[in-house]
Order: C-alpha cells, then sequence, then structure tokens
C-alpha cells in the first residue's frame, strides 16, 4: 500500500542539486563588479515576476502535461510569494505543533501541491558556459523541470539551491515549470513557531557563468599581535588559469596575491582596519579568473573579523563584546515570510537604531542579501540553520529524529549548505544548528561538520544543555537569577541567552533587571529578545477598517490564537513600547549624577565616545529651565568621564535633571543627533509655600433618604447615600465625571499576565469581583462636608476580599478629597492587577497633560525608557494599538494629571495638599475595561462617548510570563491592606499646572 | 525544611511533579559535570555539584522563588535551618539574586549521603562551613502547575 516519495525519504536531500558555495556574482568587468548590482551580473536574468500558477489538493492531480505544455488558463501570480497569502489553500498557524498527524516521515497524501510555469525568452549558452538556476527559498519541497525535462528536486526551505540547467536551455523560448509541494519529510523539521505556508517566497533567477569562472571561495582572517591582518583565501574555479586576488581599502590596494585554481594564499594588511558592529568597515575584495581567452570578475565585500574564545570568553578581534540581541523572523503583514529587501533592511536599520548590536535568524537562514546588509550595517549575527523538530515535543519525544541516525543525512545538510552559503560574511559571529529539536546523535554529527567547514567560529545550539559538543553554552528563558546563578558559578565556555523578555503583547517587563544581571557577569555574552516582529497578517473589515489576524482567524485549527503576536516591532513594522524600553535598557552609554558630578561611562566594546554629545536638561516641576550639553570626547570602550555640574535647583518644588545622550555620528541608517538614551535624576525639592486662597462661599447641603446634594457657587456635587457613589458632579455648567469613581482590583488582561489569570485571577473570580456598599453617612466638619463609605468588594463563591472605606471631604473651593482604605479578609494574599479608582469623564475631556513618567507608555518594570517631567498628550494617542487589545497606556510616577477639554476645563487629579505620598500611575482609554477585554481586534473596540480614567495606586508589573518569566518580586502587587488619597479638582480653562503645583490654603 | 532520607523516598512522594522529576534527573547528571558549574534543566532549576563547603555562607539565606535544594552526594552536609519570621533581615531581598540575608540562629540539620533536603521559602538556611561532604545545591522554582517549561 506503501508508495515511495522522494518527498517522504529524509535519506533523499535533493536531486540533481548543485553543490552548495558562496553566494556571489560575477561581472563581464571590474567596473561592472564595483557595483555589486547582481542585476548587472553576466547573464542575470531575474524570474520573479508573473509565473502562471494552479494549486492542487493532490501531487498527482498536476496534469502530466505540466513539464512540457504552458497552461494557458492558470491564474498568474507574483514570485516570490507564499501562495496561502494569496488566497489559496489554507493558513494555519501553530507554534509547535504539526499540522498534521505525526508518523514520519510520511505527510498527508492529499499534499497541497501548487504548480508554477514561466516561459522565458533566452539565448542558449556559448561554449563552456555554465546556466545556473537559482532559487532563493522554496518550501518545503520542488521538482524543477526545463522545457519538459526534469531537472532536479531539492528540499531545505530556507537554503539556496542551485540547478545547472545548461544542458536544459534552448534559444528562443523556454518553460521552467516547477512543482512544490506544501508537506514533505522536510516538513518534521522545519516546525519553527510560525504561519504554515508554502510556495517559491524568495527571489528566483538565472545566471551565466562563463567558461572560466571562479566556483567557490573561503576567505578568513586572523588578527596578529601587532594589529595586522593575515587574510587567508582558498579559491575554486573551473577552466581557469589562474585566480588573481585583490583587497582594496578606500580605492588603495592594500593586499594581492594570484592563486591557483582549488589552492590557499595568505596577505597581510599591516595595521588594518577591522570590522565590528559598531564600525562596520568593508574592504572591497575582487576576484580575476582568467582562463582560454575567457574572464570572470567576482567582487566581495570583506570584512576583517575575528572570533576566538580566551579563557572561557568570546572575543572579536581580540576584544571582549557582548551580545545585545534580538530574534528575527522573516515576516511581512501582506507577505509573510516572502519579505522584500526594502522590509529587510528596515528591520536591520530599526535595530541599529535601537541600539541593538546582534540579531539571532530565527530558526532558518535569511535571504543572502541580509547578511550583506548586516556586514554593512554592522549588526553581529547568530547564524542559525533551518532547523527545528520542536512538534515532538508533543508526544513527549521532541528528540525523535534528532537522535535517528536514519535522519543524519538531512539535518548534515542543512547545515552544510548554510556554512557554505554565508561563511564569508563578517557579521557572523557563531553557527547554530537549529532550534529546539532535542538532543541525539545528529547534532555532534552536525558540529563536526560545521567545524569542518569552518573551522574559525563557533557553534551555538541550545539544546546541548550542558555543552558537550557546542563551543558557547545557551539556555532560553532563563529567569534573572537563574542568569546570575549561571554568571556566579560560570562554565568554562561562554554563555548566551538565546531566547528571554517575551514580548507579547504588552511588554515585557523586568529587561533591566536581566541587563543588571548580564552586564554584572562577563561569562555571559549575548542575550536575544524572542522576538523581533509580531506574525499579524494585515486585514480589512467588510467597512474598511485595518487590522491584523492571527492563529484561528482562519478557521485554522489547532491554533495558537495569537502566541505569533510576540514582538516588540508591530506588524506594521513600527516600534511597540517594549522596544523602545529596550533601546534605554542596553544604552550603549551609561550617564550617572551624585554629588554634584555627573559621569558618563563608554558601554561600548569597540570605539571611543567621541561623537557623543550629553545634554543635561534641569526641570523645576517638570519643566525645563536650564541645558548644559557635555562632550565627554575619545571615553575608551569600558571608562569613563567625571564632570562637576551646577544645577540649577527650584526655590520651592521639585528639581530634577534629564541626561539626553546622541551620538553627532550620521550613518546610512540614521541622521546626525540621533538619542541613544535618556536617564532621569532627583536632585532636590523645596517647600512650597502655601497661597491664601480668597474666601469662598460655604457650602449648601440638602440631603435625603437617598441623596445628598453639595452645591457651591460654581458647583453642584450629589452623592447617592445607597450606593455611596458620586451620581453627578457639575462646575461651571459642565458635567466633571461621566460616572462615579469605583474603586477596583482588575485591569484589562495583557497578554504576560494569561498565566497568572489561569493559575490564580480566573480559579478566584478576582476579574468579576462584586462591590457592596454596607453604609453611607456623612457630616458637616469645619466648613467641609464629609461622606464615609464602607464596601465590600469581593468575588462570588468564595469568602474572602476586601473591607474598605472611602472618605469623601468636600470642600467650599470645589475640591474633593478621597481617602481609601482596604483591609482584606479570608485566604487570597497573591497578586491582583491593581488597586485604583477608575471613573468616567465626558468625552470632550480627551486632551491629558501630567507631570510624571513619560512621555511614552510605562510601567512599574518597564519605566527606564521614559523619564519624568510635564507632558501632553490625547487619550486616543495613548491608547498603544496592541494587536490583541489590553491593558495599555499607563503612565507612572504621576504627581498630577489633567483631562481637558481644547479650552482648559475639565478635571485635575493630584495627591491632597497635604498629603506628602508617592506619586501615583494613571491610565485613559476611549474605551471600558470591558470593551478592553471582550475584544480580540482592534476593530472590536468602538469608541465611546465617554473616557475611561484610571487613577492606580498600584499597578503589577508586566514581566514576560507569556512564556519565560513571572513578575519579578519587587513589582508585585499583592492583595494586601493599603491605604491612600487623591485629590480631584475641576478645572476652568485654569492653568493646572500651576494649580496642581501650589499649596492652597483655605482662609 | 523537607528532609528526605533517601532518593527514593524523594522520588515516591515528589516524583510525580514536573519540577520535582527535574530535580531527581539533574541529581542523576551531576555527578558528570564540571564541579562548581551552574547548570539548568529547561526552566524549572539551576544546579551546582561541589564541595560542601564551597556553598558555604556566613549568613543565613531566605529565598523567595526559587527552592534550594541540598542533596548530599559525600559525607553528610550540616545545614543549619530556620523561619525566616524568627530571625533578623540584614539585607533587603535582592530580584537579581533571589537572596536575602538573615542573622539568627536556627536548627542544626544533618544531611547524610543520599539524602536531600528541600528548604521552604519561609525559611533561610545556609551551609555550615565546616561541612566536609560533598553537595549538589540546587534552586527549584516555586512556580506552579501551568508552569511553561521544556
Amino acid at each position: 500500500m506503501t508508495d515511495p516519495h522522494d518527498w517522504e525519504n529524509p535519506r533523499l536531500t535533493n536531486r540533481n542539486r548543485l553543490a552548495a558555495r558562496a553566494y556571489f556574482f560575477g561581472y563581464a568587468t571590474p567596473e561592472l563588479a564595483r557595483t555589486h548590482s547582481r542585476a548587472l551580473s553576466r547573464g542575470f536574468v531575474d524570474l520573479s515576476g508573473p509565473w502562471r500558477f494552479r494549486l492542487f489538493d493532490h501531487p498527482r492531480r498536476v496534469p502530466d502535461d505540466f513539464a512540457t505544455t504552458a497552461q494557458d488558463g492558470w491564474d498568474v501570480i507574483q514570485v516570490p510569494h507564499l501562495w496561502q497569502m494569496d488566497g489559496y489553500g489554507h493558513l494555519q498557524y501553530t507554534d509547535e505543533g504539526y499540522p498534521f498527524p505525526i508518523e514520519q516521515p510520511l505527510v498527508p497524501a492529499d499534499n497541497p501541491t501548487g504548480a508554477y510555469q514561466r516561459t522565458l525568452t533566452l539565448t542558449a549558452p556559448s561554449e563552456g558556459e555554465q546556466v545556473v538556476l537559482r532559487f532563493d527559498g522554496v518550501e518545503s519541497y520542488a521538482e524543477i523541470f526545463c522545457n519538459g525535462t526534469f531537472v532536479g528536486m531539492t528540499k531545505g526551505s530556507r537554503l539556496a539551491a542551485e540547478f545547472d540547467v545548461t544542458e536544459h536551455v534552448v534559444d528562443g523560448e523556454n518553460l521552467f515549470a516547477i512543482k512544490v509541494l506544501q508537506f514533505s519529510d522536510a516538513t518534521y523539521i522545519e516546525d519553527q513557531d510560525m504561519w504554515w505556508a508554502s510556495g517559491i517566497f524568495r527571489d528566483v533567477y538565472l545566471v551565466t557563468r562563463p567558461a572560466a569562472r571562479l566556483t567557490d571561495f573561503f576567505v578568513r582572517t586572523h588578527r596578529t599581535d601587532d594589529g595586522a591582518a593575515e587574510v587567508t583565501l582558498t579559491a575554486c574555479a573551473e577552466g581557469a588559469d589562474s585566480v588573481e586576488w585583490s583587497i582594496h581599502d578606500d580605492g588603495v590596494e592594500v593586499a594581492s596575491a594570484t592563486l591557483e585554481a582549488g589552492g590557499s594564499a595568505t596577505v597581510t594588511i599591516p595595521e588594518a582596519h577591522f570590522w565590528n558592529p559598531e564600525d562596520p568597515h568593508l574592504h572591497d575584495m575582487l576576484f580575476t579568473v582568467h582562463g582560454d581567452g575567457a574572464v570572470d570578475h567576482v567582487p566581495h565585500r570583506l570584512g576583517l573579523t575575528e572570533v576566538t574564545i580566551v579563557d572561557g570568553l568570546l572575543r572579536l578581534n581580540g576584544s571582549y563584546f557582548n551580545m545585545h540581541g534580538v530574534n528575527r523572523h522573516d515576516h511581512d503583514d501582506h507577505s509573510g515570510r516572502a519579505v522584500g529587501m526594502a522590509r529587510v533592511r528596515r528591520d536591520l536599520e530599526l535595530m541599529k537604531q535601537h541600539n541593538i548590536n546582534a540579531v539571532r535568524t530565527a530558526h532558518y537562514p535569511n535571504d543572502p542579501r541580509f547578511y550583506e546588509m548586516c556586514d554593512e550595517l554592522g549588526l553581529m549575527v547568530i547564524a542559525e540553520t533551518d532547523l527545528e523538530s520542536h512538534g515532538f515535543a508533543n508526544v513527549g519525544e521532541i528528540e525523535r529524529i534528532t537522535n535517528d541516525p536514519e535522519w543524519e543525512d538531512a539535518y548534515v545538510d542543512r547545515i552544510e549548505r548554510h556554512v557554505l552559503a554565508q561563511r564569508n560574511h563578517a557579521c557572523i559571529i557563531m553557527w547554530s544548528l537549529g532550534n529546539e529539536s532535542g538532543y541525539g546523535c545528529n547534532i555532534p554529527a552536525m558540529y563536526k561538520r560545521c567545524k569542518e567547514l569552518d573551522p574559525t567560529r563557533p557553534v551555538h545550539y541550545e539544546e546541548d544543555r550542558n555543552a558537550e559538543y557546542v563551543d558557547v553554552i545557551s539556555t532560553m528563558y532563563s529567569r534573572v537569577q537563574q542568569m546570575n546563578d549561571f554568571g556566579e558559578n560560570p562554565h568554562p565556555k561562554p554563555r548566551i541567552t538565546c531566547e528571554y523578555g517575551h514580548s507579547m503583547g504588552n511588554g515585557p517587563g523586568g529587561l533591566s533587571e536581566y541587563q543588571d544581571v548580564f552586564n554584572k557577569h562577563d561569562s555571559i555574552q549575548g542575550h536575544f529578545i524572542w522576538e523581533w516582529c509580531d506574525h499579524g497578517i494585515a486585514a480589512t473589515t467588510a467597512d474598511g477598517r485595518k487590522y491584523h489576524k492571527y492563529g484561528g482567524d482562519y478557521g485554522d485549527y489547532p491554533n495558537n490564537s495569537n502566541f505569533c503576536i510576540d514582538g516588540m516591532v508591530f506588524p506594521w513594522q513600527e516600534p511597540s513600547p517594549g522596544l523602545t524600553e529596550y533601546k534605554q535598557v542596553i544604552c550603549p552609554v551609561l550617564v550617572e549624577f551624585a554629588d554634584g558630578t555627573l559621569t558618563v561611562t563608554n558601554r561600548r566594546w569597540f570605539t571611543t565616545l567621541s561623537d557623543v554629545v550629553v545634554t543635561l536638561e534641569t526641570l523645576h516641576d517638570g519643566v525645563v529651565v536650564d541645558v548644559q550639553v557635555f562632550t565627554p570626547g575619545a571615553v575608551l570602550p569600558g571608562e569613563s568621564w567625571h564632570t562637576p555640574v551646577d544645577v540649577l535647583e527650584a526655590a520651592a518644588g521639585e528639581t530634577l535633571c534629564t541626561a539626553r545622550v546622541s551620538s553627532t555620528r550620521a550613518e546610512s541608517w540614521t541622521a546626525p543627533m540621533r538619542e541613544l538614551g535618556r536617564f532621569g535624576f532627583t536632585i532636590a525639592a523645596a517647600p512650597r509655600k502655601s497661597i491664601a486662597m480668597p474666601d469662598s462661599p460655604p457650602l449648601s447641603v440638602e440631603a435625603d433618604d437617598t441623596t445628598l446634594r453639595i452645591t457651591t457657587a460654581g458647583s453642584e456635587l450629589v452623592f447617592d447615600l445607597l450606593s455611596g457613589g458620586i451620581t453627578s458632579w457639575v462646575s461651571g455648567g459642565r458635567p466633571v465625571v461621566a460616572a462615579a469613581p469605583r474603586l477596583g482590583f482588575w485591569k484589562p488582561l495583557v497578554d504576560n499576565h494569561q498565566q497568572e489569570s489561569d493559575d490564580l485571577w480566573t480559579p478566584n473570580h478576582i476579574e468579576i469581583m462584586q462591590t457592596s456598599t454596607r453604609s453611607v453617612t456623612w457630616s458637616e466638619e469645619d466648613g467641609a462636608v464629609v461622606v464615609e463609605v464602607t464596601q465590600r468588594i469581593a468575588p462570588p463563591v468564595f469568602d474572602f476580599g476586601m473591607h474598605v472605606t472611602l472618605t469623601w471631604r468636600v470642600t467650599p473651593d470645589e475640591t474633593v478629597d478621597v481617602r481609601v482604605s482596604g483591609t482584606p479578609y479570608g485566604s487570597y494574599d497573591d497578586i491582583i492587577p491593581r488597586i485604583g479608582l477608575s471613573f468616567e469623564v465626558p468625552d470632550t475631556q480627551r486632551a491629558v497633560t501630567w507631570y510624571g513618567r513619560g512621555p511614552g507608555e510605562n510601567y512599574p518594570d518597564s519605566a527606564a525608557a521614559n523619564t519624568i517631567g510635564q507632558w501632553s498628550s490625547t487619550v486616543d494617542a495613548m491608547f498603544t494599538p496592541y494587536v490583541v487589545p489590553q491593558d495599555c497606556a499607563n503612565r507612572g510616577d504621576v504627581r498630577w494629571v489633567a483631562l481637558t477639554s481644547p479650552h482648559g476645563d475639565g478635571l485635575l487629579v493630584t495627591r491632597p495638599d497635604d498629603d506628602q505620598e508617592d506619586a501615583f500611575a494613571f491610565s485613559a482609554w476611549p474605551y471600558t475595561c470591558e470593551d478592553i477585554d471582550a475584544a480580540r481586534h482592534r476593530t472590536d473596540l468602538v469608541v465611546r462617548d465617554t473616557v475611561t480614567v484610571n487613577i492606580n495606586e498600584a499597578v503589577l508589573g508586566l514581566g514576560s510570563n507569556s512564556w519565560g518569566s513571572e513578575v519579578l518580586d519587587a513589582y508585585r502587587v499583592r492583595f494586601q491592606k493599603f491605604d491612600f488619597a487623591l485629590s480631584l479638582r475641576p478645572m476652568t480653562a485654569g492653568n493646572f499646572a500651576v494649580t496642581a503645583a501650589t499649596t492652597m490654603k483655605e482662609n | 525544611m523537607r528532609l528526605f532520607d533517601t532518593r527514593t523516598a524523594f522520588d515516591d512522594i515528589l516524583g510525580g511533579t514536573k519540577k520535582w522529576l527535574r530535580t531527581g534527573e539533574a541529581l542523576d547528571v551531576a555527578p558528570t559535570l564540571q564541579e562548581g558549574v551552574a547548570y539548568s534543566i529547561g526552566d524549572s532549576l539551576t544546579y551546582v555539584a561541589d564541595d560542601a563547603s564551597a556553598f558555604a555562607t556566613e549568613s543565613l539565606v531566605g529565598r523567595r522563588r526559587y527552592h534550594q535544594v541540598v542533596a548530599s552526594t559525600q559525607g553528610t552536609v550540616r545545614l543549619e535551618v530556620v523561619r525566616k519570621d524568627a530571625v533578623a533581615e540584614t539585607s533587603p531581598y535582592s530580584d537579581l539574586t533571589d537572596r536575602q540575608s538573615f542573622s539568627g540562629s536556627g536548627e542544626i540539620v544533618d544531611i547524610p549521603e543520599g539524602a536531600i533536603c528541600i528548604v521552604d521559602i519561609d525559611e533561610a538556611a545556609r551551609i555550615l562551613p565546616e561541612a566536609e561532604g560533598a553537595a549538589v545545591v540546587l534552586h527549584v522554582t516555586v512556580e506552579g502547575a501551568t508552569f511553561h517549561n521544556k
């Protein structure tokens, strides 16, 4: 009954595929070679573009004449693409589960099969020339035909595949036909936490190689003790008499040699300019291959790098370094993994702009131009090959095929092709054998082959847990304290954490603590955030509103829902608050201020601070009143510069400083004066003088059994004496609040709290606590009206809860102070999302001004990127458009916040005048908490005609426990006793800054 | 504090829980690894094998997010254990190390070769400096049943 297929045979990795080699192009002249434009290379024919296409539900349904006859009735699609993104077949997202039954190497018999055809007019090659058809990415199995003849077969979706079509190409029209199967045995090792999708998803093209041609090369560098570079080249060629090799630096030849084909040569460049991520200097290398009248000119951009391990530490060109990295999948929200290079470049430029210096290609090789860009821009790369068999974890045997010799050829093929293709790139710091495939006999086999092909670079594979073979020991999602354990008890081999800081939705939090540990221990030399970009797919509602889809949105099942929405960059390629925070945490310049001395420390590894400017702002009550500029000069890596600074202290109020660190350097990816980071310092706080306020008319009070009405000259405030709530508050004829303040412990769930919700909150019904008002009393005291409300806030079903007292004090100047205290009862004392008051204000009050941490969204454990000052925004602009709506917009360390209309009337919230308590946090949304919790996509949200305001005494940190670290102890909010006070004042187009900062005293 | 006289007793009582299964796995593999080096299994635990004296501290140390587990692999390891609320804090808790120092004195517990002692998070403990045995010291997460790990 079995019918053996090439696509279900792991021992067969290809048919007729050419041996893997370095990625390069040959040109007719040196001038053309220096353009590095592959479109100008010899015989380059770009086959990306329109192809005839039809999707079949079974490989055998592809017509018999598919390879010989143009199928004119088929659709026309644009290659590169993933056919599911074009509406063919079905998209499915799983993190690790295979989308079909596990019975390796078998895959579904009804294997979706895409058939592609392209007709080209070509000229047959001349004698000795070679025509190569190259695919940079086809998923997952492809059979190639040219003019009816079978050319070959390939697997390895994200590894280049080349075929010699010299004998098949004819003068005139040529028919290329490609049969692509969605699944193959290779799918079992391509289970990489991404959309299941297939097709010719990277460029496909023809190149013509001359009779005398370079076929491969390998160039490596050794740095000598005197700073010279010994560069060794091995060059392979066909039809060549000799290979001339030269290296130029800024147009000046610095080395040259002539080699025999297949030979090696070493040249020395004295006082060489080495490559590093901070100074990615590249030399121009040129091969000239002569033979029998033919000539081939091949350029290569050479970065001089040497990676060594000395005393258990990685060194680049002899210098210690640390990788501040991210894991990057290929993803475009319109085309999936068929990413255009413009998008790739913007990814890499965004990384550079955010102080990131390293990227792990999770979990497969990228388009070859990616590595060229990393060479050029200066990004260190953990170059991972195309391998992950994670789905076997679901049957309790993740290592099943990793430990099966039957699969050795498939495993080794993947590291071999990868290393041969990319090993000439300066950016590659280490190889990675793959991801989450368990450990077994095929890993040492891969390691050995990797070292044969490139003995110069270390090898990484996280699941060689104890570093039996690999050169760099690695873990993923180890907690802060665990990383510290590793640092205090270091392994003889250097260590990285290849994944941490799971960036699903709002977060991650706790990055500063991680970084403190990384900075403390030299043996920890790299950390890579999971992950760079959300994998959301752009979609539009029937009425034209934009949103992004994730697992399950295509009817796919099983699915891992929004587990693919876990990046620091939104699908539309804009930074999330998490990326902003990461940028600050890894800022390459540290600024400290203490005892009148400013200290600037260089946290780079290779270059000085000669380009750095520190702008020190002095703020009085959050307003900049003075600016001083400092240039620390050529401070060496690891060293510090100090200078005394006089700060203008406020006579009354708070004095703070903000140091903004900028680089004057202009690069291809940044304008000059890019901000590297910012640091805030508390300088002084001087008491403010009280201002005696004019007498206000006394309060007028009316009460009946259920209502208390308090009236001043300009306002009226009504309490419900049963619920204790403010049912109406009008000032100057305008409503101040639209819904009464209520104490609460819940806020919209963030992805990083899903575990806490599942384990603690939902089982204890924390999200549906009920408020029961037990008493409301009122009295008149010293001209004020005091309303005391006692409540029980507790979940149904259980016998625990919080006994709460809210004491309102209304004074003739229209100020409403409230003191809130709570005492828990019962057994629950674990964490809760927050403690705070929530209320609604009229939708006219959408302008927000605050004195606190900003300007961006921040949380207690994600607060490094924002400093304290006076900031302004709007409710709508402050709402972060997470793909899955969740709690957002928080601002911490707030002294006061005002929500006003464009005319300045509205509501001001501060601490009470006579209260010296800590700052508070606030958020304001154009939706309710319930709206946000219920929404699964941002288009589910409909803007309300009121604004929800949350004034929080405490907010739980974010953590990154959507996969990884729980909220650190310091940022936990527990269901425990609390007591705080707030002051609410209606604003009448006044200067709320002055009002908030002024201690007013009633006469 | 929970003291298991033997590995069998430990496995019988705790072996049904992933993190404790991994504790057993770590104890099995520790003799093959380098002394003084921290290793991990998933994100459940870290562990170090060394002479017991290498783990000795002057102060009592309390942890909040990881149980300290001491398994004697050679000789008898002496551990001093006390409830945190019975001794004085001498340093603030650190999220970076999961450690807080305490001063005072507690019960002396002998951990004979083959025995395993789990220090609870409401306790502080220290391995006594005069200890002459060898041990594997683990930090095992307190995180719960749906804890993500591999």
